[in-house]
């Protein structure tokens, strides 16, 4: 491991898609700087595709926490109670899902 | 009598004893904001008028002035994570750690500036003011806890509750001399904390030295019905475990934390607190944690993408101001997260920095099995001058080097001064354990004290 970094060529960051797609607003001459900027961060993250994941599972929590509930306890039964007061259109019988009325989006 | 020197134990002594009140003792402390702040811009809102509960006479902490890194939510009270879109944000209700300090008797006397949302070494990136190290104003107190780490170094407050992302509470406590803990994942509860990053954030407290650490966090731990993700392990009573001999216990030195590009001045100091713990019949043994070299990366894959999930509800409708008033880090963060979570980029940068997180994590659970606890730098140089790192985020992210693979794993690390460079700025060391295992490497962080003293011998 060395602490000195050496920097390469930038990677490519359309900061334009990128930035509608954060719902930010950046313009003029900060694009170039945040592609500058995040492509030598990129660049440096692209040392993980060394690494060999194949066997690995992912961690997303490091402690074991797992179907957390309130101390009132809620079982399958009360889920689909409330699901169905709540008018859910439908209740799938098979599969952990359910059937919502359509929702419109309207620009 | 110097009152502002003292414990708190002492401080409580005093109370106690009817030789001072708990409003006297709040205006040393207040007088101390005064007249340090200006120059230092450590606190983002002072409390001018105390809540003093004399019901809680009894209570464990009652009449101790504290502040507390301004990402907790304190009813009726401004709360800005040190950002321009929350700049006029008042909290509607109490975080759970702000609400058990005030149950224990604490008495609030501000709240400290930091990196906006948490982003950041050195508190430059906070959209309201940077704060400056107190051992030497031309250079940064480290980030992004950075005003309750100037706070401390001044004894403007008895302690502090900061919070720990990537080495947001260890690296400001390394850059002004003071004592910080990182506490494992869950011990301590979140609600009603800015999320920065949900994996990762810990809650913890920053104090002048390790007993008070250890007051502090007996009276914050504890499962909270209100965050799912505490943990409902008992809480031990920290300060009475303090005194246990160490003698014969190993500790843990890793290679890849000692390489080229390590300051000598810091590689010195760490290796005279390590031959400490050898004199005091600690056992030293040489360990590898071959993952770390790629903590950085990933944790700058995963915290910018839970950033950028956490940050969407800023939207300028419910809280605070437009997302205009982001800041430049805030914006490269929920940029360079938004890229890794995209359709396309998901497996190859998220998903595997998740399951390279669980590389380092058997990194440390391997070496638990042989060593007690592990000491290592807090962070690759002293603290660096106001502006030096400003242009290049990526050198700014690198002097996370030391602390991110401890915020990946889970695991609690105590930071606590061990000496001076040259130029008179603070360095410190981090001893790092086991999940759960806070009494431990708080009696070792005592001992340590114990035989070397708190390293704050200046002038006030």
């Amino acid at each position: 491991m060395n602490l000195e970094v050496k920097k390469k060529k930038s990677s490519f960051f359309d900061i334009t898609a990128l930035s509608a797609l954060s719902k930010l607003r950046i313009s003029g001459k900060k694009i170039k700087k945040y592609q500058n900027q995040l492509g030598e961060v990129l660049n440096f993250i692209r040392q993980l595709e060394r690494v060999d994941v194949s066997s690995v599972e992912s961690t997303n929590r490091t402690i074991e926490i797992n179907n957390v509930f309130f101390e009132d306890g809620i079982t399958p039964d009360q889920v689909l109670k409330s699901l169905k007061n709540l008018k859910i259109k439908k209740i799938a019988s098979q599969g952990n899902y359910f059937v919502t009325k359509k929702v419109k989006w309207q620009s | 009598m110097d009152l502002w020197r003292l414990s708190i134990n002492q401080i409580k002594k005093l109370i106690k004893s009817g030789e001072i009140s708990p409003e006297e003792v709040y205006k040393v402390f207040l007088s101390r904001v005064k007249k340090f702040n200006p120059n230092l811009n450590a606190f983002i809102t002072v409390v001018e008028k105390p809540e003093i509960d004399k019901t809680k006479k009894d209570a464990p902490l009652f009449g101790i002035p504290f502040s507390i890194k301004d990402v907790y939510m304190t009813k009726g009270i401004k709360t800005t994570a040190g950002s321009a879109i929350l700049k006029d944000y008042v909290s509607q209700y109490d975080a759970t750690v702000y609400w058990k300090l005030k149950q224990a008797g604490a008495v609030l006397i501000g709240k400290t500036n930091c990196d906006a949302w948490g982003h950041g070494v050195s508190t430059e990136n906070s959209d309201l003011m940077i704060t400056k190290n107190p051992w030497n104003r031309n250079y940064v107190p480290g980030g992004s806890s950075g005003g309750s780490g100037a706070c401390l170094a001044k004894d403007m407050a008895v302690f502090d509750i900061g919070e720990d992302t990537g080495g947001s509470i260890r690296l400001p406590a390394s850059f002004c001399s003071v004592v910080g803990l990182k506490a494992t994942y869950g011990l301590v509860s979140r609600y009603g904390a800015i999320a920065y990053a949900s994996s990762l954030d810990t809650v913890g407290p920053m104090a002048r030295t390790v007993e008070d650490c250890a007051l502090v966090l007996e009276a914050i731990a504890g499962k909270d019905r209100l965050d799912a993700t505490s943990s409902n392990r008992p809480v031990p009573k920290y300060s009475q475990q303090l005194n246990k001999n160490i003698k014969g216990l190993k500790v843990g030195v890793p290679k890849e934390y000692f390489v080229k590009g390590l300051d000598a001045e810091v590689a010195e100091k760490v290796k005279q607190a390590i031959d400490k713990f050898q004199k005091m019949g600690a056992k030293i043994v040489k360990i590898s944690l071959p993952m770390t070299k790629y903590a950085i990366a990933v944790y700058y894959l995963i915290a910018p993408s839970e950033t950028s999930s956490n940050l969407s509800r800023f939207d300028g409708i419910r809280y605070g101001k437009s997302r205009r008033k982001f800041g430049y880090e805030a914006k490269r963060r929920i940029m360079l997260g938004t890229f890794a979570l995209s359709a396309g980029y998901y497996d190859a940068y998220y998903l595997k920095a998740t399951k390279i997180r669980t590389l380092i994590k058997k990194d440390f659970e391997k070496a638990f099995k042989t060593v007690d606890v592990i000491i290592a730098p807090v962070s690759p140089t002293p603290p660096f001058k106001i502006g030096e790192k400003a242009n290049d985020p990526l050198q700014m992210y690198l002097a996370d080097t030391f602390t991110v693979p401890v915020n990946l794993a889970g695991v609690p690390s105590l930071a606590l001064p061990c000496g001076f460079s040259k130029r008179g700025l603070p360095i410190g060391f981090q001893i790092i354990g086991p999940h759960f295992e806070e009494a431990k490497i708080l009696n070792f962080g005592y001992q340590y004290q114990r035989e070397s003293g708190t390293f704050r011998e200046y002038e006030n």
